[in-house]
């Protein structure tokens, strides 16, 4: 039989950065591509041309609907998105009395682009096609809890666990560093070069 | 096999030393941005712009956009000041933002006039962390704003290479495949259903 090992503090750290990363590996994934992405984004456009982040044109309808005195532009997003079968994460741009309101309903994979103008009781759908960089750099960009949509405010709760893991990594990683007796002179000049280039860069740039 | 484990250990271990700040500062920039109602984040700044210098300035503008960045760098040389910037025309008036991670600064250039004006103001610690989270790209002009991309590509990377041999080290923990394997099936999962109801 073999005996349990003791759960030591530093057992308990380690196995906690190790288990938060694995969590989060996919975001990371995501986060990290997307970084590339937005660094290198004039090549990255150059290399899709045109068709880079283009809507397309699905159909135009009619569109007939009363909406009460208070109703907001949310409001009323919200309704024609369901009237459409896309309910879910949406913007709306647009005053409230102008002729023209235009909403974004960003799905995790395409992206749809709600054009009600009001006086001409009229809607433009369009798509957004799928591209990898776009697909990487919209969950990039998701984050906040305004959304009264579950899956949004679970997403909301895991950026915030990715907060956390972050910054776990980080004090879990100098309580590892420190740990390892032969990695301490050569990881303390690791750092200091960092905290060296991240504080010059701070008060240059 | 002990060297490849060695260097795969000690490649995780230094890449997060270097990258130290970058992580910090990425979180703490990104707990911001998520609660950005609680940061005030959709609230205009109230502080106050509070002028540097005012001076004479005389510099022939185009009446077109064709080449107005080129005599704005020029209008920039000549008071002393490079790196990237953005212009904005309005009538008779220019309003350039030269961004800078903890002190931005605002020239206003009164054409008609001839008079040029300098303006700051108090930026708050969340403002830095914003400007520095989304400071990303080449070719903003100078060798620091170049290296500043450099970096942002290395903490990609790293990110890449952090998730590589984290990988290669759990499973090299036999004790731990169990549970890690749960975790990242966990991460996963949660991943690909919110992705299909986002």
């Amino acid at each position: 039989m073999h005996p349990i090992p003791a759960l030591t503090p530093s057992k308990i750290i380690r196995r906690v950065h190790l288990y938060l990363a694995l969590f989060l590996t996919p975001w990371m994934l995501v986060y990290a591509l997307s970084g590339l992405v937005l660094n290198h984004g004039p090549a990255v456009r150059a290399l899709y041309g045109a068709a880079w982040g283009q809507f397309e044109k699905v159909e135009e309808r009619p569109y007939t609907a009363a909406f009460s005195e208070g109703a907001d532009n949310r409001m009323i997003g919200a309704q024609i998105l369901e009237h459409l079968g896309l309910t879910g994460t949406f913007n709306v741009q647009g005053a409230l009395h102008q002729p023209r309101l235009v909403i974004t309903r960003n799905a995790a994979f395409s992206a749809h682009r709600i054009t009600y103008f009001r006086t001409e009781n009229r809607l433009l759908i369009e798509k957004q096609a799928f591209s990898a960089p776009v697909f990487v750099n919209r969950a990039h960009f998701r984050h906040g809890f305004e959304q009264p949509f579950l899956a949004s405010k679970i997403w909301a709760v895991v950026v915030d666990l990715a907060v956390v893991g972050l910054l776990f990594w980080v004090l879990s990683g100098l309580w590892m560093w420190w740990e390892i007796k032969p990695a301490r002179l050569t990881g303390a000049a690791f750092a200091l070069a960092g905290v060296a280039m991240f504080g010059g860069l701070l008060v240059t740039i | 096999m002990k060297n490849w484990n060695l260097l795969f250990r000690r490649t995780h271990l230094y890449l997060g030393m270097v990258m130290l700040p970058w992580m910090a500062m990425y979180a703490l920039s990104a707990g911001v941005f998520n609660h950005g109602e609680a940061f005030g984040l959709r609230r205009a700044s109230t502080a106050p712009w509070l002028t540097l210098w005012e001076k004479d300035y005389a510099i022939e503008i185009p009446a077109s956009t064709d080449g107005l960045r080129d005599t704005v760098r020029r209008l920039l040389t000549d008071n002393g000041l490079s790196g990237p910037f953005g212009v904005q025309r309005q009538g008779e008036r220019l309003t350039i933002n030269v961004p800078h991670f903890r002190d931005p600064l605002r020239l206003s250039y009164d054409i008609a006039g001839k008079k040029l004006r300098a303006e700051q103001r108090n930026h708050s610690a969340m403002e830095i962390l914003i400007r520095l989270h989304e400071r990303t790209g080449y070719g903003n002009g100078g060798v620091l704003n170049n290296l500043w991309a450099v970096i942002v590509d290395v903490f990609c990377v790293s990110t890449l290479v952090w998730i590589a041999t984290g990988l290669y080290l759990w499973w090299k923990l036999s004790a731990t495949r169990g549970w890690g394997g749960l975790a990242i099936g966990g991460g996963i999962a949660t991943l690909l259903t919110l992705l299909a109801t986002l």
